[in-house]
């Protein structure tokens, strides 16, 4: 039962914060804000989780496919799909998870222990959708461009390891990215993230706000938002494949 | 004039309120005294509806507060003010921030006319430069 009163509260949540904002002025600067907040602050962590990614799907591809009868360019085509169709989208989503989530539920864990939303709805504001949902179009506006980034960076990392250990050749590995290739999958994997930028955001701002103790269970509220933002984004995943690639 | 009528609010079966009637009237200063954890706080928020009371009424006037929407809550809110034990600061923002922040939400000043209301505000509790605990409840006033 515990699980449709929570699921209950969520839904009310998410009905007040898409609520029409007072002043949509201000909500434009803490979009610009969250944004750089989320968004371009999380910018190094998926280039350097990306580039290794791309590395290590480059090498163990490599490995695996050792046969003088396997083309070589089958390297490069493997790293390219599974970077795009999987890697980029969900580890990212996975690793904002674990940065954007904890970030979202501890920021706004601590204003609610401090009061801080209690002033904001005494102001007569909806700190709901004051605080939410600039943190909602931010990572959905935002979280697109660094699935592209890390698909990028994914790949360059892959091609440059490939080259230096000498498992594949510049010439197959290009080959490998351009060959069969579906421009689809770029859209299934922006259609991933944007879900699962709202999943993290909303998930992770449903723990933070509804926190009531003090600085311990703001720490707990933040761990379980990364929990339950890191299951909803590997069940969407699995819901989404079977939708967008069946 | 705020009303109580026999309030009582219960947090997960634990009664804190119990059978609470009272009249605040417009004009009088009125003290809620009581022992630590006797439930001060949960009554001052169940009566601004940060709390929503299990049974009885709350009158503004003669508007029935505790039934009202969250639209209609809104709009009483922004007549009432609260000063929280904590101070309720954005401990992120600066000092000029806090205060201009209802001037941001509630009203279409320019930025100077901000200024000029925020610095009035400020040095009619004689903050200039630092904050500390006591002069947070200024800035809050």
């Amino acid at each position: 039962m515990k699980i449709f009163h929570l699921f209950g509260e969520y839904i009310l949540l998410l009905v007040k914060v898409f609520t029409k904002p007072e002043r949509g002025k201000i909500y434009y600067s803490l979009i610009v804000k969250e944004i750089d907040k989320l968004g371009i602050h999380s910018i190094g962590i998926v280039a350097i989780i990306s580039a290794f990614m791309g590395a290590v799907i480059t090498l163990q591809t490599a490995y695996n496919t050792e046969n003088p009868f396997l083309p070589e360019y089958l390297i490069g085509l493997a790293a390219r799909d599974s970077i795009l169709l999987e890697f980029s989208s969900t580890i990212i989503g996975l690793i904002l998870a674990g940065k954007v989530g904890s970030n979202i539920a501890s920021e706004l864990g601590t204003m609610r222990v401090t009061e801080q939303i209690d002033a904001l709805e005494i102001m007569g504001v909806n700190s709901a959708s004051y605080l939410i949902l600039p943190k909602i179009v931010a990572t959905i506006l935002f979280n697109p461009f660094l699935t592209m980034l890390s698909i990028v960076i994914g790949i360059i990392g892959g091609w440059s390891v490939g080259v230096f250990t000498g498992v594949v050749t510049t010439q197959s590995y290009i080959e490998g990215i351009r060959y069969a290739f579906i421009p689809y999958y770029i859209t299934y994997a922006i259609i991933k993230t944007i879900v699962f930028a709202f999943l993290i955001t909303t998930i992770s701002a449903f723990y933070g706000y509804r926190v009531q103790g003090g600085s311990l269970e703001v720490g707990q509220a933040s761990t379980r938002a990364v929990v339950m933002s890191s299951v909803f984004v590997l069940l969407f995943n699995l819901i989404l494949t079977q939708l967008l690639l069946s | 004039m705020i009303t109580l009528n026999h309030v009582s609010k219960s947090f997960e079966g634990r009664e804190v309120l119990s059978d609470i009637s009272a009249v605040f009237e417009k004009g009088k200063t009125n003290l809620i005294i009581g022992q630590s954890g006797s439930g001060k706080t949960v009554l001052l928020k169940s009566i601004v509806g940060l709390h929503d009371i299990n049974e009885g009424e709350i009158y503004f006037n003669d508007i029935l507060f505790n039934k009202l929407n969250f639209s209609g809550k809104k709009e009483i809110r922004k007549k009432m003010g609260m000063l929280f034990q904590g101070s309720a600061l954005f401990d992120s923002s600066t000092v000029e921030e806090n205060v201009m922040f209802p001037l941001d939400m509630f009203t279409d000043m320019t930025k100077e006319e901000k200024l000029d209301r925020v610095n009035f505000c400020l040095n009619r509790v004689n903050i200039i430069n630092s904050i500390i605990y006591s002069l947070q409840k200024l800035v809050v006033v």
